[in-house]
């Protein structure tokens, strides 16, 4: 299938056409395509998950799966308007919202709070009143705050960063991924590196105040 | 080779945070369910025939098909007999009708089974399927079944559990090539041997008693013990833990638990019965309140570990695990 994408962006179309290729193969019903669909973007989405939902592993694969499911069923209705993955997060970011909402009314609610029920009292008898420690919170939190701040980056910097620094893609690959000589991409890795700091500055965090 | 600037060592410690990988487990569950959806959208589609063909043999071939077709009338005209429905599944799973003309159909969530229908479970597979309010067949990864009715199952393959509310009128029949065994009540394994070891059945009870009869001969396993017949030699019996490694993929398929208007006290019921995991207490925890815990919300798709955390962390308890036993006790203020 040809598609229209002159100058500098030839070789993001290379990558949409593999998407492409990559989405006519599990509609037609490609087995081996399936293994790659997984393989190429299971894990992805789970890391996306993992630092969304505060490091719960357990809410991160019910996520990561359940997007990977939903795309399936909805395959058809990807135009190639972006790129598969930023599609599949968008589903996963829908399942994530879910799944917090799903958890926040389970926390919150599994034990009646009648004002003036028994349950209350009942609850409040078999449990410490104190102690629910939040400083297990920080750890979680830190992975949160670095996740956000990578999102919010401007362009494409937060998929550079992510795709050097996470998936641990060489200059060459990222530069093939998107679009760019390697000269550029490493210089745009460079500004990347730099927004990324400037951001964490303007919420007043030096990288060093987040590492573990 | 560039050498990294301190800037970028920062970038790649701070960024590393954000490298974590599924567990194998995981990524195994995962895939097993995005096959299940691919087989289900990708069923095989009906053979043409060859266009070969001479005119006589086309007019046979006619005639067969307008016999066909009125057979096909006549049974889709017939009411089936629903025997079970689909409470919970992992993997694929895929049910085949009695009749010849029946297809091949992957079995979804809600899903119902047909008398007749033999089930086969793919290797990561599993499914829980609710015969009656009392009582629930499943059936572990690489198992063939056939619901003959609704209390007769032909296992000839894998591995089934039966789960019956203790005192309730549930009957159920598990016929194997190598005896038949009946429940006295209430929660048992029977496992027929597949390729590894041919030739032979074990019955496994973990609760109440289960009977195994082959030929005249009839022999009762009570809870906590397994019989075991191999190749046609005697019998042989042993005992077996609640949470003995062969129950383990049992809790992948919970059944379903109502926790909204349910007490604490029969949420842990319901786990315990799950799981085979006993819950104990320890000191400071008044498990005598626990009969007045209202419970509010919904734990589904949560299999019982995970609900069990979801439920006590409510109510500022948590747990641990000593052996057969799962100890809650007061939530403590983690470290760091």
């Amino acid at each position: 299938m040809a598609i229209d994408c002159p100058g500098p962006r030839r070789l993001t179309c290379v990558e949409m056409e593999d998407d492409r290729l990559l989405v006519q193969r599990l509609l037609a019903g490609d087995q081996v395509a399936l293994r790659q669909f997984f393989d190429e973007y299971f894990d992805r989405l789970y890391r996306f998950a993992y630092a969304r939902l505060r490091g719960d592993a357990t809410l991160a694969e019910d996520a990561a799966q359940n997007a990977l499911v939903r795309a399936l069923r909805g395959l058809s209705t990807w135009r190639g308007e972006a790129s598969l993955f930023s599609w599949l997060a968008q589903i996963c970011r829908n399942e994530i919202a879910d799944l917090v909402e799903k958890s926040a009314r389970i926390a919150a609610h599994t034990v009646s709070l009648d004002a003036e029920g028994q349950a209350r009292d009942a609850a409040r008898a078999v449990a410490a009143p104190e102690g629910a420690a939040d400083k297990a919170l920080a750890g979680a939190e830190r992975l949160k705050l670095i996740r956000q701040v990578l999102d919010e980056l401007p362009g494409r910097y937060g998929e550079i960063l992510e795709l050097k620094y996470i998936e641990e893609w060489d200059v060459e690959r990222i530069a093939q991924r998107v679009g760019l000589s390697f000269e550029a991409a490493q210089s745009q890795l460079q500004r990347a590196r730099a927004a990324f700091r400037s951001a964490l500055a303007v919420r007043g965090f030096a990288a060093g105040d987040l590492l573990p | 080779m560039n050498t990294p600037t301190d800037d970028e060592r920062e970038t790649a410690a701070l960024l590393a945070q954000l490298k974590v990988a599924p567990p194998p487990a995981a990524r195994e569950r995962a895939f097993a369910k995005l096959q299940a959806e691919f087989a289900a959208q990708h069923a095989p589609a009906v053979a043409s025939p060859s266009s070969r063909r001479s005119r006589v043999r086309w007019a046979v071939a006619a005639g067969v098909v307008v016999a066909l077709l009125a057979g096909l009338t006549w049974r889709g005209s017939q009411p089936r007999d629903l025997v079970a429905r689909v409470e919970s599944i992992d993997g694929n799973v895929e049910s085949r009708g009695a009749g010849w003309l029946d297809g091949r159909d992957a079995l979804a969530d809600g899903g119902t089974v047909a008398a007749g229908s033999t089930l086969q479970v793919a290797a990561q597979g599993g499914v829980l399927l609710r015969l009656s309010p009392d009582l629930t067949v499943r059936l572990a990864g690489n198992t063939r079944a056939r619901f003959v009715a609704a209390d007769r199952l032909e296992l000839s393959a894998g591995q089934a559990f039966v789960d019956a509310t203790p005192g309730a009128h549930a009957p159920l029949r598990i016929v194997t090539p190598y005896g038949e065994v009946t429940h006295l009540g209430t929660q048992y394994l029977v496992r027929v041997g597949a390729d590894t070891a041919p030739h032979e059945v074990e019955v496994a009870v973990r609760e109440g008693r289960a009977q195994l009869t082959i030929g005249q001969s009839q022999r009762v396993a009570e809870a906590g013990h397994w019989l075991l017949r191999r190749d046609g030699a005697e019998l042989v019996e042993g005992t077996i833990d609640p949470v003995d490694a062969r129950f383990e993929w049992i809790g992948k398929l919970p059944s379903s638990f109502k926790l909204e208007g349910a007490t604490l006290a029969g949420f842990l019921a319901w786990f315990q019965r799950e799981t085979g995991l006993a819950p104990i207490y320890s000191d400071g925890v008044d498990a005598g309140q626990f009969s007045q815990v209202q419970l509010k919300g919904s734990i589904d798709e949560l299999e019982p570990v995970e609900a069990l955390s979801y439920v006590l962390a409510t109510a500022d308890l948590a747990w641990h695990r000593e052996g057969a036993k799962v100890v809650i006790e007061k939530r403590r203020a983690a470290a760091g």
